[in-house]
């Protein structure tokens, strides 16, 4: 199924500068949201980082995130800051959280509901859509009621 | 009140003098550029301190100056430069930082007299509502994906939770708005001099990012500030009343990133609060004074929510009680805690947070256009939400 993304391809500047966060997007492209896990402690963290804050540690696992998500907070956008937003205000950010893992949050947007339905607390559900060639974007929307 | 330092009194840090050049809207000063306006902002800190400008002897600033210490030594035929640094942070955050460095030379005695300053030319192409000014940000591609790229939609999730777990209302918002404009109208130096704000205007006015309006932004200005840093035995020998730095730090919470990256990491429990807190005990530790005996405070307000968040961080109201602090008056020019007195970034001009640090200068002279009675300390901060901030306790 062929979906118009949310947001436009806003170009180089979604570009990846870390090294430590290549592997994330690398499997967003595969359509699996994986956080960073600790070999040695068993912490999870993100964003990516070359040790762990909990041991000084490496050694790092990818493991997929935990498909309970909640709407942690959020902001409606209604300035374009740049040409390619005009078609696409007001559009919402959503900083999503994971109730099973401790401070681990990303940030994302909401693709079914209305601004003024948009509640913190709100279950999410992870969907993902392609922005642009290759970008593969983890993407949320309202969780079903009896999930 | 007594002091925490070993450092011993008289080689104690003092500002002995402030500069400023014309603030104005975005643009105005662009043919000068911003060398000029900080030669400028540096000249008249060393004239108002008495000082020859040949014998300043250390430079700091923050945010990426372009004003470079070459630029600095040349122009202004500084003889012995022996100190120079650079804070780091976005923002306004390194405002008091760069003081801290000051300090630290100083009373260190790698320095003599240290100049701080900060000058900004709003250019085309990095202005405060435009993608594009964050290739410095290394994480920024788990932001922009999503549409966040500009500081008022990095920082309004962090507003909006603080909002939603305090029951602040857009009405504490909009008091801060309207406080900061009304000392504006005072001082003749505000870029929003003459331009009173009602409440009709500022509900009216547009949305950026909710819940910020417009009139909860800050604005984009033109401009260059310094002071001049020495210590009190050199202070003595000069025509002005020195202002002592009781304490002047750096810091900020754990997991908390840069500006909106602390999004990712922050303890759940201080999304909404600013990652002051940490920073705050420990200035008033160094300082020796506790938070009552504060007698105003130019709190650093690039959005209406950070000033609100401040206040409960740096201990002037309690956790949760900022929308009904600013609701009773408090903030306002007779109230027990009046704050950004010449107008602040919201309505004076946004340099970046150092002509908060001159007004708390005015203020504890007896100078100020809305001069506070009796003031004997005032606190002022830099920056919240990103790491490190920094904020300083002065004292006259």
């Amino acid at each position: 199924m062929t979906m118009t993304s949310y947001l436009p391809d806003l170009g180089p500047i979604t570009a990846p500068q870390l090294p430590d966060h290549f592997a994330f997007w690398d499997y967003c492209a595969k359509r699996e949201l994986r956080f960073q896990c600790c070999s040695a402690c068993g912490q999870w963290r993100h964003p990516p980082a070359p040790v762990c804050p909990h041991c000084g540690s490496a050694a790092v696992e990818w493991k997929l995130a935990p498909s309970r998500a909640e709407l942690f907070s959020y902001t409606v956008v209604h300035h374009a800051s740049t040409p390619a937003l005009r078609g696409h205000v007001p559009y919402n950010i959503a900083i999503v959280a994971f109730p099973d893992l401790v401070d681990i949050r990303i940030v994302s947007n909401v693709l079914d509901v209305p601004p003024q339905e948009l509640r913190i607390g709100m279950p999410l559900q992870l969907v993902w859509q392609e922005q642009a060639p290759g970008r593969v974007l983890p993407l949320f929307v309202r969780a079903k009621a009896t999930a | 009140m007594s002091s925490a330092s070993p450092v011993r009194e008289s080689q104690r840090a003092c500002i002995v003098g402030i500069g400023e050049t014309r603030y104005t809207k975005r643009g105005e000063q662009a043919d000068r550029g911003e060398w000029a306006l900080a030669c400028e902002a540096a000249l008249n800190a060393t004239r108002d301190a008495g000082l020859d400008p040949r014998n300043i002897e250390g430079l700091a600033s923050y945010s990426g100056d372009t004003s470079l210490p070459w630029l600095m030594q040349h122009a202004l035929g500084i003889q012995h430069l022996r100190f120079a640094s650079m804070v780091w942070g976005g923002g306004g955050s390194g405002a008091c930082g760069s003081l801290a460095h000051a300090v630290a030379a100083v009373e260190s005695g790698q320095a003599a007299n240290v100049l701080v300053f900060r000058s900004i030319v709003q250019r085309p192409g990095s202005r405060y509502g435009e993608a594009g000014g964050f290739s410095e940000v290394p994480q920024i591609d788990l932001l922009a994906p999503f549409g966040m790229l500009m500081p008022a939609s990095m920082m309004a999730p962090s507003f909006m939770r603080y909002m939603h777990e305090y029951g602040i209302r857009t009405e504490h918002l909009a008091e801060v708005a309207l406080a900061f404009r009304d000392n504006a109208q005072r001082n003749p130096r505000a870029v929003m001099h003459g331009l009173p704000l009602s409440i009709n205007q500022y509900m009216a006015a547009r949305m950026i990012a909710e819940p910020l309006r417009l009139y909860d932004c800050c604005q984009e200005n033109d401009g260059a500030c310094a002071l001049l840093v020495t210590t009190a035995e050199r202070a003595r020998d000069l025509p002005g009343k020195p202002v002592r730095v009781l304490s002047a730090q750096q810091g900020g919470n754990p997991g908390w990133g840069s500006a909106t990256m602390g999004s990712h990491t922050m303890p759940a429990a201080e999304y909404g609060w600013g990652n002051g807190e940490q920073l705050s005990n420990d200035l008033y530790a160094a300082a020796g004074v506790s938070p009552s005996e504060v007698d105003f405070a130019q709190i650093y307000d690039h959005f209406t929510p950070a000033v609100l968040m401040s206040l409960e961080n740096f201990g002037l109201c309690g956790r949760g009680e900022g929308g009904d602090f600013v609701a009773a008056g408090k903030i306002r020019r007779g109230g027990s805690m009046p704050l950004n007195t010449a107008g602040g970034l919201l309505s004076e001009a946004y340099i970046h947070g150092l002509n908060l640090v001159a007004e708390a200068v005015r203020q504890l002279r007896g100078e100020s256009t809305s001069q506070v009675p009796g003031a004997r300390v005032g606190l002022v901060t830099a920056g919240i939400g990103s790491t490190p901030i920094s904020a300083a306790l002065l004292a006259a």
